[in-house]
């Protein structure tokens, strides 16, 4: 699609000539995700700098007709930011934090803003921002409220959808509604609540109303070290059956353990472990040393070989550090990496572990396991390289089975990470018709034209009378 | 997702619940075939409504009904057959039952396996789940575990036009799709009848405890909770309790406004949020089952809840009082969610006689309420009625009105037979 000559003068009157990319070598840093595999090349990208230019960036898109693609920092992992010849817009300059009311816990942030760096802003009122994704020194919280991103803390303290309290969005045809109360009750129906995690399908958002939470009083880190990942999955069943709530209860197989320690975030972990635990807990002082006693029995009683608790903030950095750069640890085995998002039932973990394994056994790849283990949610990573095409095949079709077999166990094909492009072939697995025809009414209801975010989410033959609309075929 | 009715992982043993002493006895069971035929026969009967566009009340077990706007239905459509568990593994701490099941036979199953469902929501806990979901209701408890919101993980619905749909999952972490759960919960059931419902479980605390302290003066009770900070985001429930409203379940004499704090977790963590709180003031240990009688309360008459910032509290219960008192209802209940900046606002038909302040209404008590409701309208942050004669309904703004709510309750329910006039939408 090449953008008239109309609406890019339309746009540089909003945003300024220098802020519209039309040259394909200023695009092709938009032209990926985190998903290896997958590239398009937008026609354009728009990069408004305020609230009010992306409204209006957004009504000159409308009044073209031409579909668009927000994007954050661009480090989802399921291939939902890819622009394939159509609009991107960008946020990432709208970086402010507007406002921190410390009294009533809020803040209102623009989407720009990196986790990280809100979560430094509040710090100093004793308060944080508590969903932590892995990505949160890059990822955005625009990026983070359209994937309803999660992270490790997010047991205890929930994820996105339960740390936005409103949301002033831009809907595609270029209509502003605040979504939610900052301060108080609504009424009506929860847009806000189906907005979050709507993956740029809904329109977008241009201001943030955060809730805060307090930092905790005191945190202890605890590493447990199994000889089985059968062990440490049992470990993690006993913790949560005791009502305590831990922070985060993290997994790691060997294979995760040995690429991390191998590379230099290297944490400690025992390297001969077949998997290690990272349990913490937090809140009042006063209980967490007996809460820690329980989690290490649960821990021995399981099998543990050993039981670690981190005695300074340095050695607990060090070991979240190895958790949350696994990823990037996982670099050095090989060029590309797909860094897989799945749920099952907790008591299944054991069984999924051992199908994952056979799986990757069949199809010789290599599965590195890295998760958060106390909601069930599975990170299988397999390191390859993309450029050979049998090995990519292999992967894919390794993945493909994994996914399979989560559903049949009774869970869903991402938890955090989003459908986007990449698990779209899954959605008929997991709904039937009916359902998927009633998620392509409501996106309807917020962007009837399909502009925004097209072919993304829902698989475009579940929507009825998709292929009326000219916007679908991209 | 599609509901896998796998076997029970152990053998169910039918249980009786006697509620109370007189009243109903109710029998839940684990028959999901029987829970498949009853939807398919709820489905059908919704089928035939929208065939001709005929208005249907959905009801519950029925002890909220004369909640929300008035409802212009022709017939009555009943969820109390929906009810059973249809899976429940413990050790995932998740549930999934028909939406008829009571809040009572969810703390019951659940108990066995020292889990909770860690919601009560105000009024009866015979109510059903399924309402519960619909109207959004949460309680004391969402301090600490969240709103119904953060707790319902998947849904079975019958859409306005008699389509089943299956939305969320059941796992505690899903972004798969558009997230329709959101919508069904606390759409008053105008996007379909709700089927059967999957929760998110909690295991019971090793510790709970329940402490009470009084002021005659509110605002002082508001100090100790802005002096408690932090400390006071750690517990897991914060009430505070008007006069009348704490005499009348029992946790004082009717002179004081009264602080409800609970305390979960270990022995150590409530020990020290108890020392805490005898920092401050002076606390005492009560009985934990206050909080159920704090939720029996409910239905006492005309209620509307006011939000607004949290640090406005003490100006919004003045608002409430204010707008209240002027009115002539003087005996109106008030309870205070701090954190949220929640205050419920309970106003008795009275059985004492009026103030003359507003002696033109003479004895009218649903007029009084209505002049209560445009004051608070004109004053505070957001109100939202509860339970409301029509002349206070009339007070207040339709709800869902904007135009993206309108074509999603068009998506779901195109001749708007489902619960029609509740949201004050559709006007008469």
């Amino acid at each position: 699609m090449a953008p008239s000559a109309a609406l890019i003068t339309s746009l540089e009157a909003i945003v300024g000539a220098r802020w519209v990319k039309r040259r394909p070598t200023e695009l092709v840093p938009f032209d990926a995700d985190g998903l290896p595999g997958y590239r398009a090349l937008p026609a354009l990208a728009v990069f408004p700098g305020t609230q009010d230019e992306v409204v209006r960036v957004v009504r000159a898109l409308s009044t073209a007709g031409v579909p668009f693609v927000p994007r954050g920092a661009g480090t989802g992992l399921s291939g939902g930011s890819l622009a394939n010849d159509i609009v991107v817009l960008g946020l990432n300059r709208l970086t402010r934090i507007v406002e921190i009311d410390a009294e009533n816990r809020v803040a209102y942030v623009e989407p720009g803003v990196v986790n990280a760096k809100l979560s430094r802003a509040v710090a100093p009122y004793r308060l944080q921002y508590a969903p932590d994704p892995s990505s949160q020194t890059v990822c955005t919280i625009g990026g983070n409220v359209a994937e309803n991103a999660g992270g490790p803390h997010c047991l205890k303290y929930g994820v996105t959808l339960n740390h936005v309290v409103a949301l002033d969005v831009v809907l595609p045809d270029g209509t502003t509604m605040r979504l939610g109360d900052p301060y108080g009750e609504s009424d009506g129906y929860d847009l806000l609540g189906v907005f979050i995690g709507s993956e740029g399908c809904f329109g977008v958002a241009t201001g943030v109303w955060i809730r805060l939470v307090p930092l905790p009083q005191d945190v202890r880190t605890i590493l447990a070290d199994f000889p089985s990942v059968d062990s440490a999955a049992r470990a993690v069943s006993a913790i949560v059956a005791t009502g305590i709530v831990p922070a985060a209860l993290e997994m790691m197989d060997n294979p995760t353990i040995r690429a991390v320690e191998a590379s230099i975030y290297a944490a400690g972990y025992p390297i001969d472990a077949a998997a290690i635990l990272l349990c913490e807990v937090d809140g009042l002082a006063a209980g967490l040393a007996d809460d820690v006693e329980t989690i290490e029995r649960c821990c021995r009683d399981s099998g543990a070989r050993d039981v670690r608790v981190a005695t300074t903030d340095d050695e607990r950095t060090r070991l979240w550090q190895g958790r949350k750069k696994a990823f990037g640890a996982m670099g050095r085995i090989a060029p590309s990496l797909v860094v897989q998002d799945a749920v099952v039932p907790r008591t299944r973990l054991p069984e999924i572990l051992r199908t994952i394994h056979e799986i990757s056994v069949r199809y010789n790849v290599k599965v590195c396991n890295v998760f958060h283990a106390g909601d069930g949610n599975l990170h299988p990573n397999i390191p390859y390289d993309a450029t050979d095409p049998d090995e990519s095949a292999r992967v894919h079709a390794a993945m493909s089975e994994i996914m399979i077999a989560c559903i049949a166990a009774g869970g869903t094909i991402t938890g955090e990470h989003g459908v986007g492009l990449d698990k779209l072939p899954y959605m008929p697995a997991l709904f039937d018709d009916d359902s998927l025809a009633m998620m392509c009414s409501v996106r309807d209801a917020f962007d009837p034209l399909r502009r925004a975010n097209p072919g993304k989410v829902v698989p475009v033959h579940a929507c009825r009378e998709w292929h009326a609309l000219p916007s679908a075929r991209v | 997702m599609r509901f896998r009715r796998r076997a029970y992982e152990r053998s169910w043993r039918a249980f009786t619940i006697v509620i109370s002493a007189s009243e109903v006895t109710h029998t839940p069971s684990f028959v999901p075939s029987r829970h498949a035929a009853v939807v398919d026969e709820v489905a059908a009967r919704v089928t035939q409504a929208h065939a001709v566009s005929t208005p249907l009340r959905i009801v519950g077990s029925g002890t909220w009904t004369d909640v929300g706007r008035p409802i212009h239905a022709e017939l009555e459509l009943s969820c109390a057959e929906l009810t059973g568990v249809i899976e429940y593994v413990p050790g995932d701490l998740v549930i999934t039952v028909g939406a008829g099941a009571t809040l009572d036979d969810l703390a019951e199953i659940t108990a066995e396996h020292g889990q909770w469902f860690a919601l009560d929501p105000i009024g009866d806990p015979r109510g059903t789940i399924g309402a519960t979901v619909a109207t959004a209701s949460s309680g004391p408890l969402a301090l600490a575990s969240g709103t119904i919101r953060d707790l319902v993980l998947g849904l079975g619905i019958i859409s306005g036009t008699g389509t089943q749909l299956h939305v969320g999952g059941r796992v505690v972490k899903n972004v798969a799709g558009f997230d329709l759960v959101r919508l069904a919960t606390g759409a008053f059931g105008t996007l379909g009848v709700i089927t059967d419902v999957s929760l998110r479980l909690h295991a019971r605390p090793a510790a709970d405890a329940t402490f009470s302290i009084a002021h005659s003066d509110a605002d002082a009770l508001i100090g100790i909770i802005a002096k408690l900070g932090h400390d006071a985001l750690a517990l897991h429930a914060l009430e505070l309790l008007s006069p009348l409203l704490a005499q009348d379940i029992g946790a004082g004499d009717g002179s004081s406004w009264v602080l409800l704090a609970r305390a979960t977790g270990n022995a150590a963590t409530v020990a020290s949020q108890r020392a805490t709180l005898a920092s401050r003031a002076t606390v005492h240990e009560v009985d934990p089952t206050l909080w159920r009688a704090l939720r029996m309360s409910d239905g006492a008459g005309a209620t509307v809840r006011l939000s607004a910032p949290p640090a406005h509290l003490a100006r919004t219960i003045t608002q409430a009082e204010h707008a209240t008192s002027g009115a002539g209802l003087s005996d109106t209940r008030l309870q205070a969610t701090p954190h949220r900046g929640i205050v419920r606002v309970v106003m008795p038909a009275s059985s004492a006689p009026y103030e003359s302040a507003l002696a033109a209404l003479g004895e009218d008590h649903d007029a009084r309420v209505a002049v209560v409701v445009q004051s608070l309208r004109a004053h505070a942050h957001r109100v939202l009625g509860e339970r409301l004669p029509t002349t206070a309904w009339n007070a207040l703004p339709a709800a869902a009105r904007d135009p993206v709510s309108q074509r999603i309750r068009d998506a779901f329910d195109p001749h708007r037979i489902m619960n029609r006039g509740i949201f004050g939408e559709e006007g008469s």
